[in-house]
């Protein structure tokens, strides 16, 4: 085992450099960025031109930039923001607790909905409870997720009028501007988003669960379990259970590096300040620090998460050799 | 402890506004100064005349993007600009109307008889929000920052500064080493010689809180959520602003703003398109103001005469684009088009139709607007040898007259004039077809290969403007030193490749005349030569547009620098 | 073949001379699944056949006529330049249905087969496929797209973009395929060290055949869940392209750029916004009952109608 994750963290490194490699040149072959937006300016002179160029760096061919941009990064400087002037890092922290709490919120709401659906529409097979949370998780997987938001926008915060004249539900922020901090507000504004999103990621995780749950069931461990005379919640909770939720590990742990990356239409229909629209902001902009940085994090996230799933899986279910 | 009590002032004023809207009965807090208090929403009980101000609210303006700074020194997008001018005033400014007007100094900047001087005189007993002085130093430390090392600010104008002296603290000599005729657009703003070290001008905490002698500070900013404005208590009006803060919300797109404008969860939204006034028209309790682009912004097609290859040559007679070079299709296009059909249907009739480079201000040169004639288009056509073939679409030596029509993506207007102007070529046996890029790929620079500074495209729609003083627009746009090419780096924005000899002679000149109006009179003619030869097609003239709920009073949109901000200190809202 | 423990009727081997209608009969019973592909079915028709079911050009602008509400004259009314939406939706349809069948077959195959390697020989062709899934996961589309737009344009081909949907479904395919491969190569892992596929071994089976006759069938389940889960996000992604310059460009009607610009009519139009994304849903819908009956037919595992 120590041998393997020797191997594994070694791969990891170099996958993550060879990432961040691809990264940088895509991200400098892609037109645009601050310079674009100077140039169009024709108040900008050849010379401000020049010294923005070296103020920004922008001046070095690409191979010396990635090799100034690795030696920062290495030492833990991933470079400030070209729009905010900021340090990337600053920038991420920022959004960073709202993004996990919308995400983690997210992740708990789905993980309740769908893991008991799931069971139990796997123990009750073609039972009508089967056919309807099979219907409303199609239903959920069927949706286009931008839309399906804008829906509930119109319906909850601008159609529906809740006692007071104002809208039901807020459908934009975290808090109310200008009014003091409290936690039904927050919880309030919580509602939309998470409801978009958890109805969409349960229905794929109960599906998932519901067809691992239903292999468990006919395994001949279950069998014997059950022919051995075991009650059926023990051969349940004991034997199918846990095996069953071996592959929900690894949807769990495949999702995690999103708790960081955010959820980008999410968070621009509900105008949510996490990381998905900082992303997306410094993406279109070309803001190359604070793109690399992100997306590096993200990179280590997923190749991190994609370790810890093997791993796990490994201990779960001892007839996986990893080597 | 300064946060917690920011945070308290808050809470208190959100408990006002909240008790207000419920009905309660809300203490009345005047100042002093003002000449009405707030009342409770029982109206027929008071006796106050209705048209008074009211003191106190806050006020909640959706910007569909983040200010990256509010240091007009390192201010890279038009959002900077805007919310800084809550905050941060210059010398002299663009009013309402389009036409330069003093700020902090007394009156607009006298000039020398050579040309080479230009003297302000400073308004007396103005403090900066932190209780400076504002002095003669501050427009010095202004100009040393502009011209600094990490500056980010255009310094076109500002390197033909000698040196500023101050022969006494409110009066400012400025010497110019040429004579720099557009002088009146320099100075929009000052920085307090207190900011900082400009060898650190990156991490200036000045960056997210400047020091201004507006009516508003910065009092908190959660990044890429919004930004707090609070009241500058040295704010040169007394009893001004009215309200208690300005909060700023960033939105992740307009589409976001129109619907919250709609269920009042803000107050004023910023930077709306022409398209999205239909919409606005039918939302109850809201508001719009526009103003045309004080720089004279049109949206406009640009004809390639050149190559559509990416080739790029200086001259583009050399391998002269197959159809678009010949004035005859460039005239039967214009006249192909009902610009005023798109105005009416597309803009609800809001805007004027595009005639002329200089629309507006001091520099207005009215131009009669293009007719619209198929009859002719289609004669022009005939006599340039283009033949309608099989398909309805002219062919002239077996090539088809398709041209490609590039704009930016995920702009409905230009999506939706785009598929106007498919149509009417149609009518007129010109095929066009849309292929629309990001902005970042159209709009690129000549080292990443831009689409539009290379050439690499038939007709372009976008939006570029006269700018306030004309001189850099129009070198930039119709001189032919201005052509994309190797030969100058890619320097210039003459995407059309346009050559007049006439044209590039009165641009030349006018720019180092002192001479206002002999300056005026040769730009004009630039802008009739440019209507003639047809390089471009003016569309419609763009313009700034503001949206607000009608219960906020005095708000309205400038043409210049201010944008919304102008008249931030006498914004109240009824209650 | 299928011997030892294993009973005959839990791992099957593909072998039998009446297999399809095998699955057939077994699909055929099951309800939803049939509703499902009935109405695919008639999408398909009434897209295919778009101008018998329509009276209106696609194209055809009446810009007195904007944004109308739904009517008899316009059943489903009219978009921003007086188009009837009904009609721009049967020839959107034809786009999108195409753009996300492709885009979903180009990304199950690849995923399919990259997981299926991975799991099965495991060691360094594990890694190595496994690295580089990790590598296109953490490559943003964005940027890949913007890049490959202006590589295809700096080519001067004419008109690559009008009408042509191969490219963009195949890229789309091309960049969503981890998932896919990530859940088959667990599900194969876990599969190998199953007695029956090492009886298989034992016996001197080759890999193919242990691979797509063995292992194949048994993990069906996760491929046809992400498969279905692909479908409405390439549908919706070839709208995301147009933005990225390398969509199908207007006025050609996709429901993808049917419903890009719609969050601003949404208030004042909804019906602009409601239709095109309905059908997305229905579409979508339909194709993961279709995909559940397909499921428990292929499935050798799954009994069908047991209560």
């Amino acid at each position: 085992m120590a041998t393997y994750l020797l191997r594994r963290l070694l791969q990891s490194i170099l996958t993550l450099l060879v990432i961040s490699m691809i990264l940088f040149g895509l991200i400098s072959s892609v037109p645009g960025g601050i310079m674009s937006a100077y140039q169009e300016n024709p108040d900008f002179t050849a010379e401000d031109l020049a010294r923005l160029e070296a103020k920004y760096g922008l001046n070095d061919p690409v191979p010396v930039r990635y090799l100034k941009w690795l030696g920062n990064t290495l030492q833990g400087d991933f470079g400030n923001s070209f729009i905010s002037k900021r340090p990337a890092l600053e920038e991420i922290g920022d959004r960073l607790p709202n993004t996990m709490l919308l995400m983690g919120v997210m992740l708990i709401v789905t993980l309740l909905i769908a893991i008991p659906l799931g069971i139990i529409s796997a123990i009750k097979q073609y039972t009508w409870f089967d056919h309807i949370t099979t219907t409303l998780a199609f239903a959920g997987q069927s949706l286009p997720v931008f839309w399906f938001g804008l829906l509930l926008i119109i319906i909850f915060s601008v159609t529906l009028k809740g006692a007071d004249g104002k809208p039901l539900l807020p459908g934009s922020g975290m808090y109310t501007l200008g009014a003091p901090f409290s936690l039904i507000d927050r919880v309030e504004h919580l509602i939309l988003p998470v409801t978009m999103l958890a109805f969409v990621s349960a229905a794929g995780y109960m599906r998932y669960l519901r067809s691992s749950m239903l292999d468990v069931i006919n395994e001949d461990y279950v069998r014997t379990a059950r022919a051995k005379g075991a009650r059926e919640r023990v051969v349940i909770f004991k034997h199918a259970m846990r095996n069953a939720l071996i592959p929900l590990v690894t949807l769990i742990g495949l999702d995690l590096p999103s708790l960081f990356g955010g959820a980008l239409f999410t968070e621009t229909i509900f105008a949510w300040p996490g990381i998905g629209r900082l992303y997306f902001t410094a993406a279109l902009k070309t803001d190359y620090p604070v793109v690399m940085a992100v997306l590096i994090i993200y990179s280590a996230l997923i190749i991190l998460s994609s370790l810890l799933v093997d791993v796990i899986y490994a201990i779960l279910d001892p007839r996986i050799r990893l080597s | 402890m300064k946060q917690f009590k920011t945070l308290l002032a808050l809470v208190l004023v959100a408990a006002f506004i909240l008790s207000a809207c419920g009905g309660g009965e809300a203490a009345p807090q005047a100042e002093p100064d003002t000449p009405a208090a707030e009342t409770t929403d029982a109206p027929s009980e008071q006796a106050v005349d209705p048209n008074a101000p009211v003191t106190g609210g806050t006020v909640i303006v959706g910007t569909p993007q983040e200010p990256g700074t509010l240091n007009p020194l390192l201010a890279s997008a038009t959002i900077d600009d805007v919310i800084s001018a809550f905050i941060i005033e210059g010398l002299v400014t663009v009013d309402g109307e389009g036409e330069y007007a003093p700020v902090l100094a007394e009156e607009l900047p006298t000039v020398s008889e050579d040309g080479l001087v230009v003297t302000y005189k400073l308004k007396k007993d103005i403090k900066f929000s932190n209780g400076d002085a504002f002095t003669c130093a501050d427009v010095q430390f202004t100009y040393e920052g502009i011209v600094s090392d990490l500056s980010g600010a255009s310094t076109s104008g500002y390197s033909d500064i000698e040196k500023i002296e101050c022969p006494d603290d409110f009066t400012a000599e400025v010497y110019f080493l040429d004579v720099y005729a557009p002088y009146l657009r320099l100075f929009s703003y000052i920085i307090p010689k207190g900011a900082g070290d400009l060898a650190a001008l990156d991490t200036w905490e000045y960056n997210r809180a400047p020091i201004g002698t507006g009516p508003w500070m910065v009092a908190q900013w959660e990044a890429g959520d919004n930004i707090t404005l609070v009241k500058n208590p040295n704010y040169r009006e007394p009893g001004k602003p009215y309200l208690d803060s300005v909060i700023v919300k960033i939105l992740p797109s307009r589409e976001t703003g129109v619907q919250l404008l709609g269920t009042g969860e803000i107050t004023v939204l910023w930077d709306l398109t022409e398209a999205d006034l239909p919409t606005i028209d039918q939302l109850d309790g809201v508001a719009w103001s526009g103003a045309t682009y004080g720089y004279g912004e049109n949206e406009l097609l640009v004809f390639n005469l050149g190559p559509a290859d990416g080739s790029a040559p200086a001259d583009p007679s050399v391998a002269p684009h197959p159809s678009l070079s010949d004035l005859r299709v460039r005239q039967a296009i214009q006249y192909g088009i009902d610009k005023q059909l798109i105005v009416d249907a597309l803009l609800g009739g809001n805007v004027k139709v595009g005639t002329t480079v200089l629309p507006i201000g001091y520099w207005a040169c009215p131009q009669p607007a293009s007719e619209f004639n198929v009859e002719k288009a289609n004669a022009l056509l005939d006599e340039a040898g283009w033949i309608v073939g099989a398909d309805g679409i002219r062919e002239k030596d077996g090539v088809r007259l398709s041209l490609k029509i590039s704009s930016t993506t995920g702009n409905q207007l230009r999506e939706q004039t785009e598929q106007v102007l498919v149509e009417m070529m149609k009518e007129i046996g010109i095929e066009l077809v849309i292929d629309n890029l990001p902005s970042d790929v159209l709009l690129a620079g000549w080292d990443s290969d831009g689409m539009r500074k290379k050439g690499r495209f038939d007709i372009l729609l976008y939006t570029t403007g006269g700018g306030y003083d004309p001189d850099s627009h129009l070198f930039s746009n119709y001189h032919s030193a201005r052509i994309p090419s190797a030969d100058n780096e890619g320097a210039g924005n003459n995407f059309s490749r346009y050559i007049n000899a006439d044209v590039d002679a009165l641009i030349d000149d006018a720019a180092f005349n002192a001479d206002q109006d002999a300056r005026r009179e040769a730009y004009c003619q630039v802008a009739e030569q440019i209507n003639k030869d047809v390089p471009r097609v003016f569309l419609y003239e763009r313009m700034v547009i503001s949206g607000y709920r009608e219960q906020l009073q005095n708000f309205r949109v400038s043409p210049g620098y201010a944008d919304m901000t102008l008249d931030s200190q006498n914004w109240w809202l009824q209650p | 073949m299928t011997t030892l423990s294993v009973p005959a009727k839990k791992f099957r081997t593909v072998r039998e001379q009446s297999l399809f209608l095998f699955f057939w009969m077994r699909f055929r019973r099951h309800v939803t699944a049939m509703l499902g592909g009935i109405i695919m079915l008639i999408m398909t028709v009434v897209i295919a056949f778009a101008p018998v079911f329509s009276p209106y050009d696609p194209f055809d602008q009446d810009l007195l006529n904007r944004l109308q509400p739904p009517s008899t004259e316009h059943w489903m009314g009219t978009d921003d330049l007086g188009r009837d939406m009904l009609t721009r939706i049967l020839y959107g349809g034809r786009i999108s249905l195409s753009v996300g069948l492709l885009a979903m077959g180009v990304s199950i195959v690849l995923g399919t087969l990259i997981g299926l390697t991975s799991g099965y020989y495991g060691g360094w062709t594990d890694s190595i496929l496994m690295r580089i899934t990790e590598i296109f996961l953490s490559i943003p589309r964005l940027f890949v797209l913007i890049a490959m737009g202006m590589f295809l344009r700096s080519l001067n081909l004419p008109n690559i973009q009008a009408g042509s949907f191969m490219p963009i479904a195949v890229v789309i395919g091309a960049l969503s395929w981890m998932g896919t491969a990530r859940l088959v190569r667990a599900s194969t892992l876990e599969l190998r060290g199953r007695e029956f596929v090492q009886a298989s071994r034992a016996l001197g089976g080759s890999d193919a055949r242990l691979l797509f006759m063995h292992i194949l069938p048994n993990i069906m389940s996760p491929i046809i869940v992400s498969a279905t889960l692909g479908l409405a996000g390439a549908i919706i992604s070839e709208s995301g392209l147009s933005y990225l310059g390398f969509g199908v460009q207007l006025p050609t009607p996709t429901w993808g750029n049917m419903l890009s610009n719609t969050q601003n009519q949404m208030l004042t139009a909804p019906w602009t916004a409601i239709f095109p994304g309905l059908m997305i849903f229905f579409v979508v819908i339909a194709i993961n009952y279709l995909g559940d009956g397909l499921r428990d037919a292929l499935d050798p595992r799954h009994i069908v109608g047991k209560k």
